[in-house]
């Protein structure tokens, strides 16, 4: 797989204080790639160097072997993100909501209107379009959530907590889709979770903890390496014990 | 730019408590005069032959004033509710400039309180009209009363605009708006008329931006009410009531202080929301 993003050396302070300590890593084509860590770890930090909403004060970033400034079309239309806390106005009806977005990719009312209906079947909730957001349940909001994060077909997609109060039957749907778009349209997706049983199925995870990378691998390796049966099991130790000392802290 | 304009309006106008919030300083200027001020200030120019048209017409003029300038509250705060809930972050990494995205929630401000403030001033001649027995404007006096309340709301948003790129939380801004709301109305000599303010205050008056605006609506609306043989009186009461300001009579220096202050603000304005996102 080709790397689609890879980050070397990345640095940043707030009022003289690292929160991002020289981190290196990649993201590959393709994959579903978790960040994991504590409150404070610097995920949202990392997350908005990325997305380009901040600037880095050392290292790089590279899309595609390329380094894209924030504000160019190409890298506006390679990401999106679905937002821990909703981002639609619940005021506005789904149809509105979307179609307003929709006009910042095509600048058409029309093409508009057509791409929010097909992003909305995409995410099996074309009967949703005329009611009003503030009305949908938790998993219906979610659903058009992942809808208006589709507008641009992303190749890299980030999920920012993206099953944060669902109810089991919701989270499990929401994942059925979200695997099924990842497969439909090729994309890379970035989750940040606190459910571990939600990272299992990365093909990547990186762990951070005070700015610092504490952990970068397979799951399964991560396990083997950490002596740990559950991925919980191998937060813990690296979070409470330190990444030196490899003894597993069991749940 | 045009869905967030789009977006703007609709927010707007669905919330029925932001477009009676819109009125609200209109109406305390409405109550201040039916109830407290008015006969006194009609008793004070009996000079006049039809003093209560005067003051009816002065008020209105003032309505229409406090309601571009109250109108801009509930929609410029659109943007500091993005911010504190990632909207405005969804907007940023959209395909569409800060800029843009900037000038997105001035005009959707602009054009609601220009909205608002037609129908006010529609209100207002029917009110001189019928109830006070006035004259109907002509047509080029309502033409010029649009142009010059055009200028005076595009001021008012643009003014309400830089106020609100300071404001990060919509509490701390929301408790400025219920200062600033009634504020502008002594500082454009809407609630009391600037003859009966001390000397400094009158300056402030006077050099207030929206003040200006506000004079040229006034002179509009009382051009057909004035008659009296005496003419020093009405040209003192003129002055007083902040018709006439500094004994000018040319619409040129008000409609320039208008524009150049809109344009300061504007470009104050996103000059700050640039300053404090960096600075983040």
């Amino acid at each position: 797989m080709n790397e689609l993003v890879k980050i070397s050396n990345l640095a940043k302070k707030y009022n003289q204080q690292d929160v991002l300590k020289n981190i290196s890593f990649s993201i590959k084509e393709g994959e579903l790639f978790s960040i994991l860590g504590p409150n404070g770890a610097g995920k949202s930090t990392l997350i908005s160097l990325i997305l380009g909403l901040e600037k880095p004060d050392n290292g790089e970033i590279l899309f595609e072997g390329k380094q894209l400034t924030s504000q160019s079309v190409e890298h506006k239309s390679m990401i999106s993100v679905v937002f821990q806390n909703s981002i639609l106005d619940p005021d506005l009806s789904v149809k509105e909501n979307l179609f307003i977005r929709a006009y910042f990719y095509t600048n058409n009312w029309k093409e508009a209107k057509q791409l929010a209906q097909d992003k909305l079947a995409d995410v099996q909730a074309g009967h949703l379009l005329n009611k009003r957001y503030g009305v949908l349940s938790g998993g219906e909001k979610r659903k058009i959530d992942i809808a208006r994060a589709l507008l641009n077909t992303p190749k890299l997609l980030f999920l920012d907590e993206p099953t944060t109060g669902l109810d089991i039957g919701s989270r499990a749907d929401m994942w059925h889709l979200i695997h099924q778009l990842k497969e439909k349209y090729h994309m890379t997706v970035v989750l940040t979770t606190h459910y571990m049983e939600e990272a299992r199925d990365s093909d990547n995870i990186l762990m951070l903890n005070a700015g610092k990378v504490m952990a970068y691998d397979a799951p399964e390796t991560l396990k083997k390496n950490y002596q740990c049966l559950t991925l919980e099991d191998v937060f813990l130790t690296i979070m409470e014990k330190g990444r030196e000392n490899y003894e597993c802290i069991s749940l | 730019m045009n869905a967030l304009v789009y977006r703007g309006l609709l927010l707007f106008f669905k919330n029925k408590q932001a477009v009676i919030g819109s009125f609200v300083g209109a109406l305390i200027m409405i109550i201040l005069y039916v109830f407290l001020l008015g006969d006194s200030l009609v008793d004070s120019l009996s000079v006049l032959s039809h003093p209560k048209l005067v003051v009816d017409t002065w008020m209105l003029a003032g309505v229409i004033g406090i309601a571009s300038a109250s109108s801009t509250l509930g929609s410029v705060s659109l943007m500091i509710r993005d911010k504190e809930r990632n909207v405005y972050t969804d907007f940023m990494i959209s395909p569409i400039s800060k800029g843009r995205i900037m000038l997105g929630y001035f005009f959707s401000t602009f054009l609601i309180s220009l909205l608002i403030t037609l129908v006010v001033i529609v209100i207002a001649e029917i009110y001189i009209v019928v109830f006070s027995k006035g004259e109907i404007l002509t047509l080029s006096q309502f033409g010029l009363l649009f142009i010059v309340s055009l200028l005076t709301v595009f001021c008012s948003s643009a003014f309400m605009f830089f106020i609100a790129s300071f404001f990060r939380r919509i509490d701390t801004f929301s408790t400025m708006t219920s200062v600033i709301g009634p504020l502008i109305g002594f500082l454009t000599g809407c609630y009391v008329p600037i003859g009966s303010l001390p000397d400094n205050v009158q300056k402030v008056v006077e050099y207030f931006p929206l003040t200006s605006g506000i004079v040229l609506i006034r002179r509009i609306l009382t051009d057909n009410v004035f008659t009296s043989a005496d003419k020093p009186a009405v040209a003192t009461i003129k002055e007083e009531l902040g018709i006439v300001m500094n004994s000018q009579n040319d619409i040129a220096l008000p409609i320039m202080i208008l524009l150049i202050s809109s344009c300061l603000f504007l470009v104050g304005a996103l000059w700050n929301v640039k300053r404090v996102e960096v600075k983040r």
